[in-house]
């Protein structure tokens, strides 16, 4: 038990709406699919507030306790390989630094709303700033580690390959009522500043389109940052516009090699459109003074061609982040790679950062912050580095990749081995 | 520290370190917060200490006084050196500094050879004004 490895600013500011419109208290927090229902804590059973406030005092006890809880282990993974966690980043938002931790805790922004919640077991009279708002899983892409639930159309093809019996229920925000809800709790709270939107494929979802014009019709979009992350398949002139209202947009740009292999993992791009529309949305986001991020999810597949998005990121000043290292589908991780593999990509990862030298090592929590681009950059490599140095061998899980892959192929008539023949005889001894 | 309340039993105080070199025999005025520390001429370097409240708004300021130019070829000044709880501040932040002075020379520095006040204040809690000047993104209240 230590204050200073397990505690969490976040329950005092932000929470978040998952697919089935169930509250949640965190968006990094563990889980498994995100369609989790709780009708005692759904956007048909209570307000966000209620929720908020008394809902989530038992997480914000714990924390004031110095308890580590299970929901938080995403983001002791993430520190343990060094990269910076849900966690570091929330409690930065309010002033707390890892480095000076006791300290700047006592003289935190919140210290006042901590005090109070430490004499009533949690209770807090604060309101949601900052929101992850999952507007379910529309989406025109299928991406090989995907799930259903954040992907209509790998459920459909899901279930047409017996991998479902059925395709997930609509999202919360699909229903009209339940959207007018909650714009209006949204309008109508005070102090709100961050709204990041997870898909699904933001652009196409309806859901999103509605929030940001509510948000623009009412005069608050000058004081909210928006988030989201696209699949770089999908441009939409009008939701430029709306975009173009707000204070700040964080943009998120999902892509994972810049190599044909992208087409193959985030099926069904084209490495050419790809290309194209990153350098759209780049070119805009830097006349508009947006923060932009690549976002990536490496796999046992793609992590040996990483250095291909640090190569773009490095030559136009972009972050590279992901969320975290990949969980499940378990056989997607990357320590999902035999010994062999694992040496070759840990030399290309070796080689690109002595080949990108940076002045500072210091780590950065403000991943966002394109002043520091470089240097997050290299520590993002570095990340990936420790971890393929350290996590344990998952090579059992190989059969599984093959297995699930060959389904998939089955469907879409295309082969890894076309993007990576280099790994022939590697899947060939796993069933391929 | 296992708990918050742990925390909250806490009088945590910042450590202020101030050194001043001299460049000849300058004469200075040191004020910490309205108090003055020093109001001599400096014939060798000298360390001020003192502590303060962790969330004490405060500023530091060191005026050159009475420098002539009777003697060009001397050189009188004094160079800063500030630190808070062992973090070097100078020259790192200097430019949040304001340095008013008879040549008008507003250049960010922590070499003060003119006659003049030289100002960096924290105007907030010092740990929000190391967030804030470290480029540490939102301060969310």
């Amino acid at each position: 038990m230590s204050l200073e490895q397990n505690f969490c600013s976040s329950p005092w500011f932000h929470m978040r709406i998952n697919n089935s419109g169930t509250y949640e208290p965190c968006r990094w927090m563990t889980k498994y699919g995100n369609t989790r229902v709780n009708f005692d804590s759904n956007i048909r059973t209570i307000s966000p507030l209620t929720y908020f406030q008394t809902h989530m005092s038992g997480v914000r006890h714990e924390l004031l306790q110095g308890n580590s809880l299970a929901i938080c282990k995403n983001c002791q993974v993430m520190e343990q390989h060094g990269k910076p966690s849900g966690r570091q980043r929330q409690l930065l938002k309010v002033g707390i630094m890892d480095q000076h931790f006791e300290k700047s805790l006592a003289s935190s922004t919140l210290k006042s709303a901590f005090d109070y919640s430490n004499t009533e077991n949690g209770h807090t009279n604060r309101t949601v700033t900052d929101w992850q708002i999952d507007l379910g899983n529309y989406c025109n892409g299928a991406c090989v580690f995907c799930h259903p639930e954040s992907s209509s159309m790998l459920a459909a093809e899901f279930k047409q390959l017996g991998l479902i019996d059925q395709t997930p229920p609509a999202a919360w925000c699909d229903d009209p009522e339940l959207l007018d809800q909650f714009v209006k709790d949204l309008t109508a709270s005070s102090n709100l500043q961050y709204l990041h939107f997870i898909g699904g494929e933001t652009i196409i979802t309806p859901g999103f389109k509605k929030i940001l014009r509510a948000l623009v019709e009412t005069d608050l979009a000058s004081q909210i940052t928006i988030g989201f992350t696209t699949n770089l398949t999908v441009w939409s002139d009008e939701i430029v516009e709306l975009l173009k209202q707000f204070q700040q947009v964080n943009l998120g740009m999902s892509i994972e090699t810049l190599t044909p292999l992208n087409d193959y993992i985030r099926y069904p791009s084209r490495n050419d459109r790809t290309k194209n529309m990153i350098d759209q949305w780049t070119k805009l986001g830097q006349q508009q003074g947006w923060l932009i991020q690549l976002r990536i999810t490496p796999t046992c597949l793609t992590v040996h061609e990483l250095t291909t998005v640090y190569d773009y990121a490095w030559q136009n000043l972009l972050t590279v982040e992901s969320c975290n290292f990949i969980e499940r589908p378990e056989f997607f991780r990357i320590n999902v790679l035999p010994e062999q593999q694992r040496k070759l990509a840990i030399q290309q990862l070796q080689s690109w950062i002595q080949t990108h030298q940076v002045d500072s090592t210091a780590q950065i929590i403000n991943t966002r912050d394109p002043n520091m681009a470089k240097q997050q950059i290299v520590q993002d490599v570095g990340t990936y580095l420790n971890y393929l140095e350290s996590a344990e061998d998952e090579s059992y899980r190989l059969s599984d990749l093959v297995t699930y892959l060959k389904q998939l192929e089955s469907n879409r008539g295309n082969s890894i081995l076309t993007y990576l023949p280099q790994y022939e005889n590697l899947f060939r001894s796993a069933g391929y | 520290m296992k708990t918050y309340s742990d925390l909250q039993a806490i009088d945590f105080q910042l450590c202020l370190q101030l050194e001043l070199e001299p460049v000849g025999n300058p004469e200075i005025t040191v004020m910490i917060n309205n108090q003055i520390y020093a109001d001599t001429k400096l014939y060798k370097s000298v360390k001020i200490k003192t502590n303060l409240d962790l969330v004490e708004l405060f500023f530091v300021e060191i005026e050159l006084k009475n420098k002539t130019k009777l003697y060009p070829d001397q050189e009188t000044a004094v160079q800063i050196k500030l630190q808070i709880d062992g973090i070097d501040l100078l020259p790192r932040f200097d430019y949040l500094a304001k340095y008013v002075n008879d040549q008008d020379n507003n250049s960010p520095t922590s070499y003060l050879g003119y006659n003049g006040k030289w100002r960096l204040t924290f105007d907030r809690p010092f740990y929000q004004w190391l967030h804030q000047a470290t480029g540490q993104g939102w301060l969310l209240s």
